[in-house]
């Protein structure tokens, strides 16, 4: 048998026992099911930024960097500096909004924010057709690896990979706890950073990088690209970094991050840890896709596949144990990764829209029905594209993220920062600025036009936004109300005892406030008002 | 008087100011009072059998009788019986049938969202009571002796500031009430 599959077998065991061992430790302390994962603010932002980045940093990252030169480092650029803007721009408010909303799904508040059904019906089947993208990313990406392990033929590769992960998906969150996320984590980076680490030193370091670069196309080391390809095209750069840098802000399951921060001092730190972390990890598979230029030229001839440099470069840099487990590693976050994206489309399908929009008397086999066949009916359609035309990985999620990023970016800002922002205006702005980008992209305007996709897709949208905001029906007085209450205008209370406000008291505080102060309950109590 | 089921161990008066202090060491504390806020709890027993049946679990929902909102609750408390004022307890507004529907859906859902595995549990109520949580409304002042209201969770220690639109609202008013009387 081979070293690989011994490894692979000896990894899942290990998973699998380690899941176990946690479960049963949890048994009495913490509800498997439904109970919260009370990792530190280290272990979160770790767990959070490998998940979001196992199959595209792996591969699409390191192609395109093979593709293009130091040109793709603008996309990284962008990325270092997206969980912050996000954070800035979005969190504080977002958050004490949708605590006053009363909700917990990005989709819900949405609808609860521009007080409109159709809002929800659109920004679900955007969201469910931009995760799909995501997913069939995360598909080939398993499929990619497990050819590098086995070496199966790619198709076979692709419908074990994918089988493999549908059954992980139905089955494999009994045997996942935080701390498997945790290890998978850990080694991921590790090799990762080992890799870069043993690669400069093959190459001299950056200077020797470079110079590797230079004599074989000096237009590696061009801002505009690989052969010039982008020269003048500032529309492009600008899309490759603001396409990370703000498009955060319009991805459904990452602004759900801020809805869900329970602790501001935990969050405070979390964002801290991601933000040095994401420094340290974000350039690593764009500079490993330059290495591999020079080091694995034979990616780039024909039949060459640029998107395995990540696993080839494993391959030469550790004995083939080692190699054989980081490639298992990275199979593995790929599978907890699209595990959770495959769960959230089910959900958005089967409950969100099926149930509430559908049937609404659906019974609970009705839903649960839905939403696994919502999630057969994605691994089948992404197997049958990746078959007959494998996109790549890096394009898919280019794509993937650009759509739901162009369409939703005004929804969430405005919803906070634009109190004239109505459901006429959001649902323009969904869906011409998610079309816009859908179109530029089928229809590769980015060479014609010298523009990328998103930043096409997001003016389209923004100007939607604006537009269709000045028609139907405006906001309503109590949403500007609450609005005023997010942006905390009038408050002149402690600013400590502000900041260490419990969201879980929203729909108390509520009904406390009217209570308190729309009875005689201060009269009665004997308050002392002094002005 | 009214007889409610309510927390046995709670924060006391001294241990909410002490809250919080311990949040803002200089703010000014000028009196407390309680209410008494009404909750249901439903025990539900999610079964799903054969060989997932490691997963049946019991799951004690909490659901706010004011505003329909549930959550999951954490142990099981011991609860006592007393007599409190009506003024200062808040009136149920949810019914017994949207309850139930309320609960199962949360349930339903959390399975769904949280257990990774799509399987249909059989969801039944096991047990449910209806209980009472007491809060603290404390009066603070601000340097300008303008008052504004925190709330004190008797359980956790979680606080709030009472709504600013309805506290601003009040202040109009105060001012006013001053203004006629000199």
């Amino acid at each position: 048998m081979r070293i690989e599959v011994v490894v692979l077998f000896i990894y899942f065991i290990g998973m699998i026992g380690m899941g176990l061992y946690w479960n049963k430790r949890a048994k009495k302390s913490e509800d498997y099911m439904l109970g919260g994962r009370s990792m530190g603010p280290l272990v979160t932002a770790l767990t959070l930024q490998t998940t979001a980045m196992s199959g595209f940093m792996f591969m699409g990252g390191p192609a395109m960097a093979y593709a293009a030169g130091w040109f793709a480092v603008f996309y990284a650029v962008g990325d270092a500096g997206g969980g912050l803007v996000n954070i800035t721009i979005l969190a504080r408010r977002m958050r004490r909004l949708s605590q006053l909303l009363d909700c917990i799904s990005p989709i819900e508040y949405l609808e609860k924010r521009y007080e409109s059904l159709p809002v929800k019906v659109i920004a679900c089947v955007i969201a469910i057709f931009g995760l799909s993208g995501y997913v069939l990313a995360q598909f080939l990406a398993a499929g990619k690896t497990l050819v590098s392990l086995f070496n199966f033929p790619f198709a076979a590769g692709l419908i074990i990979g994918v089988t493999v992960i549908l059954l992980y998906t139905f089955i494999g969150g009994y045997f996942a706890v935080a701390w498997t996320d945790v290890v998978q984590g850990f080694i991921m980076i590790g090799a990762l950073l080992i890799i870069l680490v043993l690669s400069m030193i093959e190459l001299g370091g950056l200077g020797g990088l470079n110079a590797g670069l230079a004599a074989i196309d000096p237009t590696y080391l061009s801002v505009w690209g690989k052969g010039l390809q982008y020269e003048g095209a500032y529309g492009m750069i600008a899309g490759a970094i603001l396409i990370y840098l703000i498009g955060y802000m319009g991805l459904p399951h990452c602004v759900n991050k801020h809805m869900a921060m329970a602790s501001p001092k935990t969050a405070k730190t979390t964002v801290v840890y991601a933000t040095i972390w994401t420094q340290l990890f974000c350039f690593t598979p764009y500079i490993l896709g330059l290495c591999g230029i020079i080091l694995l030229p034979q990616l780039g001839l024909p039949g060459g596949d640029p998107e395995m440099v990540i696993p080839q470069l494993a391959n030469l840099m550790f004995p083939g144990i080692v190699s054989a487990v980081v490639l298992t590693a990275i199979m593995s976050a790929i599978m907890s990764t699209v595990a959770a994206l495959l769960l959230l489309v089910g959900t958005l399908w089967s409950i969100d829209l099926y149930k509430r929009s559908i049937k609404k008397d659906a019974t609970d086999k009705e839903v649960v029905f839905m939403s696994r066949a919502a999630i057969i009916a994605v691994g089948i359609v992404g197997i049958t594209i990746a078959i007959i035309q494998p996109p790549a990985v890096f394009g898919l999620v280019v794509f993937a993220f650009g759509v739901m990023a162009a369409a939703f970016l005004p929804s969430y800002i405005c919803a906070i920062w634009w109190k004239k922002a109505n459901a006429t205006g959001s649902c323009a702005s969904m869906i011409l600025g998610g079309g816009t980008a859908f179109i530029w992209t089928a229809m590769d305007l980015e060479a014609k036009t010298g523009q990328h996709s998103f930043l096409a897709g997001v003016v389209v949208s923004i100007i939607a936004m604006f537009i269709g905001s000045q028609f139907g029906k405006p906001t309503t007085p109590e949403m500007m109300d609450l609005m005023d209450r997010a942006a905390a205008k009038n408050a002149k209370v402690s600013p400590k005892l502000e900041v260490a406000a419990s969201k879980y008291l929203a729909t108390e505080n509520k009904a406390i406030s009217q209570f308190v102060f729309s009875t005689n309950y201060i009269e009665n109590k004997g308050f002392q008002i002094t002005c | 008087m009214l007889k409610i089921k309510t927390f046995e161990n709670i924060y006391s008066p001294e241990d909410a100011e002490g809250i919080l202090l311990n949040c803002d060491s200089k703010i000014n504390i000028a009196k407390m009072t309680e209410v008494y806020y009404p909750y249901k709890r439903i025990k539900y027993n999610l079964t799903i059998g054969g060989r997932l049946s490691k997963l049946d679990k019991e799951v004690n929902c909490i659901i706010d009788l004011v505003s329909a909102v549930p959550a999951v609750g954490q142990g099981m408390p011991n609860f006592v019986e007393i007599e409190v004022d009506e003024s200062i307890v808040l009136e149920r507004v949810v019914t017994d049938e949207r309850l139930y529907e309320i609960g199962h859906n949360f349930v339903f859902k959390l399975f769904l969202n949280r257990s990774k595995i799509l399987h249909t549990p059989n969801i039944a109520i096991e047990e449910e009571e209806l209980f009472h949580k007491m809060f603290y409304i404390t009066q603070c002042l601000d340097n300008e002796g303008v008052s504004y209201f925190v709330l004190v969770d008797s359980i956790d220690g979680g606080i709030a500031i009472l709504d600013w639109k309805q506290q601003a609202a009040n202040a109009k008013v105060q001012a006013e009430v001053q203004n006629e009387q000199e």
